[in-house]
């Protein structure tokens, strides 16, 4: 069971990474095509305008996902550093029922979000969906970083956690 | 004890327990929200004002600065510049610690994370300085200090960060905190000259300034110098935004390192280094996304202003005011992200501020000042764990070796809080 969740997690973030270095391309392309349209032409885009700071969104969410995946976050590391093994296992437990539950939450209420930015924006009203996806697989993140844990098989991306948290 | 309180000393205790900080500020905006109105629409708040980020022009710069910043981490530009300012200032006495300040400050400034600085550059500068007859303890303590210096200049990530949240012009800042910035460098570079000049002998084997050696450092990095140039000239001359600046800075770093110095592989490195700058950006904006609903309901419930009739009932005056706020961003320092502080105490502290007469620009100079030099300030400054794990020293000794550059950023930090003309000079 574990391999499996390893499986779907890993693909997830294989998706994750392809629309992240898409976003990015899209999101310079844009600015590059803004100044040069308002530079040279005259011409400045209300639409590549508003659709950057969107494309930041995206892009903001999916990279939080892969930081949940990697153990990245910003936390406030002051306790548990003092703490013994057995201590850190159960905050760990704590900390991802608790994860999962707010991520639950928000998906519930992420849907009917979506539901009313679609009805009230059309098409562009989807760009919202981003919500319920980064929701659900955060939460998914959390359980299977407990199950992770109890079955002592860190994932090899999350045992990379060299860089120093901010 | 009502279930509003309950409710929040336990996401206050799993804060504690090391739960990602975006996850305790969703949980206390649903718990406010929810437990307040007792309603589940109201949680819809905190969704729309995460969607209000995609209608924020200014955050686009934040990904992509931070792009810029993972993409130099790659490269060997920090040891070139490093090498240029020891060419520069080497000979004199002091002059490779002067030219180690420098060179922290540039890179902070670029990557907004004093963390990243301490171990891409420490790693560089330790052994040099080690070598070239430092003390230790004059090391560790200013590669640990000067860790966070460098957050003044741009294209800081956290005055971009502050300037979105506070809503204040953030070409306005980037010039008001350019004389504290210098000022901040200026005083530790004292301290360094007349500490190595003390010492006796030059630590340096140079015995003067070498035209030559400058020319050839100079020439090494000569396709570094105008990512320096086209930040500075974008955010001070006013022709482009922020985020403009922030795309040609990244078009030109990404030909440079991976067609003409091809430092930086396009197909295998690049992709991974835009994950990573997304991996890093993401965890700061989606903080920003969840605490915008959560400081909405504090000011929607006037948790300011009760703050503020309270610190008003204790003294009105605007020194005492700023003397507190210097004392509490120095504590927030210690125990949070410049992040998370900028997006959590920002807008608590903005209105209090300003009802006090303190100029708003003047405020975010003081605001990251502080947080600055709390980054080192012990006993749970982040600079010295990370320091202390980088250099395999005890974090007492990291205690010793940083007090005194501390108590010359304190004496400055109070030069810049109570004379605010040397931030708004330019203004």
């Amino acid at each position: 069971m574990i391999k499996a969740i390893k499986r779907v997690d890993d693909a997830l973030a294989l998706f994750e990474k392809s629309v992240i270095v898409l976003c990015f391309s899209l999101l310079v392309f844009f600015i590059i095509f803004n100044i040069l349209s308002r530079n040279l032409f005259h011409l400045p885009s209300h639409k590549i305008f508003e659709a950057g700071p969107n494309l930041v969104l995206w892009l903001a969410l999916l990279g939080a996902s892969l930081a949940l995946k990697r153990q990245r976050h910003i936390r406030l590391e002051l306790v548990l550093r003092y703490c013994s093994d057995r201590i850190r296992l159960w905050a760990a437990v704590a900390v991802n029922l608790f994860g999962a539950l707010v991520m639950g939450i928000l998906l519930v209420t992420s849907f009917e979000f979506v539901k009313n930015e679609i009805a009230m924006f059309g098409d562009w009203g989807r760009l919202s969906m981003i919500f319920p996806f980064f929701f659900s697989v955060a939460a998914f993140r959390y359980l299977a970083a407990l199950l992770y844990r109890f079955a002592s098989s860190p994932t090899a991306e999350t045992t990379q956690r060299t860089k120093p948290t901010r | 004890m009502n279930p509003l309180t309950l409710a929040i000393v336990v996401i206050l205790v799993l804060a504690l327990l090391e739960t990602p900080l975006f996850t305790i500020i969703a949980a206390l905006s649903i718990a406010c929200l929810y437990l307040v109105e007792h309603d589940w629409l109201a949680l819809q708040t905190i969704l729309i004002e995460m969607n209000r980020l995609g209608a924020m022009p200014v955050l686009v710069a934040l990904p992509l600065f931070t792009l810029v910043g993972c993409l130099l981490t790659e490269t060997r530009s920090p040891q070139r510049i490093m090498n240029f300012l020891d060419a520069l200032m080497g000979w004199l006495p002091g002059g490779l610690a002067m030219a180690a300040l420098c060179a922290c400050a540039f890179f902070t400034a670029l990557t907004g994370a004093s963390g990243v600085t301490i171990v891409a550059l420490g790693s560089v500068l330790y052994p040099v300085m080690r070598d070239k007859g430092y003390g230790e303890e004059f090391t560790l303590g200013l590669l640990t200090t000067s860790g966070s210096l460098g957050l003044l200049f741009p294209p800081s990530l956290p005055i971009i960060l502050y300037g979105v949240v506070a809503q204040v012009d953030i070409g306005n800042i980037f010039k008001a905190a350019l004389v504290p910035g210098l000022l901040l460098i200026g005083a530790l570079c004292v301290y360094a000259f007349f500490k190595q000049l003390a010492a006796g002998r030059r630590r340096s084997v140079h015995s003067g300034i070498s035209v030559k050696r400058v020319k050839a450092a100079f020439l090494d990095g000569i396709w570094d110098w105008p990512v320096i140039g086209i930040i500075l000239v974008g955010v001070y001359g006013g022709f482009v935004t922020i985020a403009e600046v922030s795309a040609v800075v990244l078009i030109y770093v990404v030909v440079v390192e991976c067609f003409v110095l091809k430092e930086i592989s396009f197909f295998n490195t690049l992709p991974s280094v835009i994950v990573e700058s997304a991996v890093l950006s993401g965890a700061i904006i989606v903080i920003l996304g969840v605490a915008l609903g959560f400081t909405g309901f504090l000011v929607d419930q006037q948790i300011p202003n009760q703050i503020l009739e309270w610190l008003t009932a204790l003294s009105d005056s605007k020194l005492l005011f700023l003397a507190g706020l210097n004392l509490f961003l120095l504590a927030v320092g210690c125990i949070m992200d410049i992040f998370s502080a900028i997006v959590i105490v920002v807008p608590i502290i903005v209105p209090i501020a300003l009802s006090y007469g303190v100029d708003p620009i003047h405020l975010c100079v003081i605001f990251l000042v502080n947080l600055e030099i709390g980054y080192s300030t012990p006993p749970v400054g982040i600079n010295l764990f990370i320091s202390s794990l980088k250099f395999e020293k005890p974090v007492t000794l990291l205690y010793r070796s940083s007090l005194p550059y501390l108590l010359i950023l304190l004496g400055v930090l109070i030069v810049i809080t109570y004379f605010p003309w040397l931030s708004l000079f330019f203004i």
